[in-house]
């Protein structure tokens, strides 16, 4: 059994322990539970870019016959950073309407976390507009390393720059979680979960990528 | 409210676990297909 199958056991616990288990937080209440929704699928896309800036700089590097696959599993990861993000700031709005009461409140992390999505969607289509093109990988390869390069900006500099309604972050000044013990628990486990999560899909998208590449290749074969 | 919130939730898990099961199901059908040819 391949280790990111234990999603199926873990995505229920996490239900479980988010809704039940958990005791909610002083002043937020159970609006705070959220967080154990939030602050994984946040980390999860930073993870998927992450990944998408290694295997782009992999491809500049080595440039073998492997760098088709490896563009391939670079857009997979790409989209599955995207999604995520969206849901970090679909899940974010709510809780910013739960406890600020406005959904968009022009606050430094909304702002930077908008622009990061738009850098990403601007590598897809840059990455269909250059259909057809030789070196459409390596130009989209590019991108995607000079926008790793720039995600930490977005991610964690800008939002502590300027003054924000945001909460302290995990990593915060004083380098400590303020959390209780069973919050902190569930936090890990969820994040443990979507990092399985992200890993099953990457897997399953890659795999269909695999399976496209030999058809053509069997197509051509013919 | 927590537990009405935790069933839409849990609900919403199962609808993604069945589409991925599926789907996981239906690509090794297909690398197994490929592999035969």
């Amino acid at each position: 059994m391949k280790i990111h199958r234990l999603v199926y056991i873990l995505m229920p616990l996490v239900i479980y322990m988010s809704f039940l288990w958990a005791p909610s937080a002083a002043i937020l209440g159970d609006a705070s539970r959220i967080l154990y929704y939030h602050v994984p699928v946040a980390w999860v896309a930073v993870i998927a870019f992450i990944v998408a800036g290694v295997e782009s700089i992999i491809i500049i590097i080595k440039n073998d016959e492997q760098s088709l696959m490896r563009e391939e599993r670079a857009y997979n990861t790409t989209l599955i950073g995207l999604v995520f993000t969206i849901l970090a700031l679909v899940t974010g709005a709510i809780w910013a309407n739960l406890s600020w009461g406005s959904y968009w409140n022009w606050d430094p992390r909304q702002i930077s976390i908008v622009i990061l999505l738009l850098i990403y969607i601007a590598y897809f289509s840059l990455n269909s507009a250059l259909e057809g093109n030789e070196s459409r990988g390596k130009i989209s390869s590019v991108y995607l390393i000079l926008a790793m390069v720039v995600m930490p900006l977005f991610v964690f500099i800008i939002p502590r720059v300027y003054d924000s309604l945001h909460p302290d972050t995990i990593i915060n000044a004083d380098k400590k979680m303020h959390l209780e013990e069973a919050m902190k628990i569930t936090l890990f486990t969820s994040m443990g979960a979507f990092t399985l999560l992200y890993i099953y899909i990457y897997n399953i998208m890659n795999r269909i990528s695999a399976v496209k590449i030999k058809i053509r290749e069997k197509r051509h074969a013919l | 409210m927590p537990s009405e919130v935790m069933t839409v939730v849990l609900v919403i898990w199962i609808g993604i676990a069945l589409f991925l099961y599926r789907l996981d199901r239906k690509v090794s059908k297909i690398e197994g297909e490929i592999d035969e040819l």
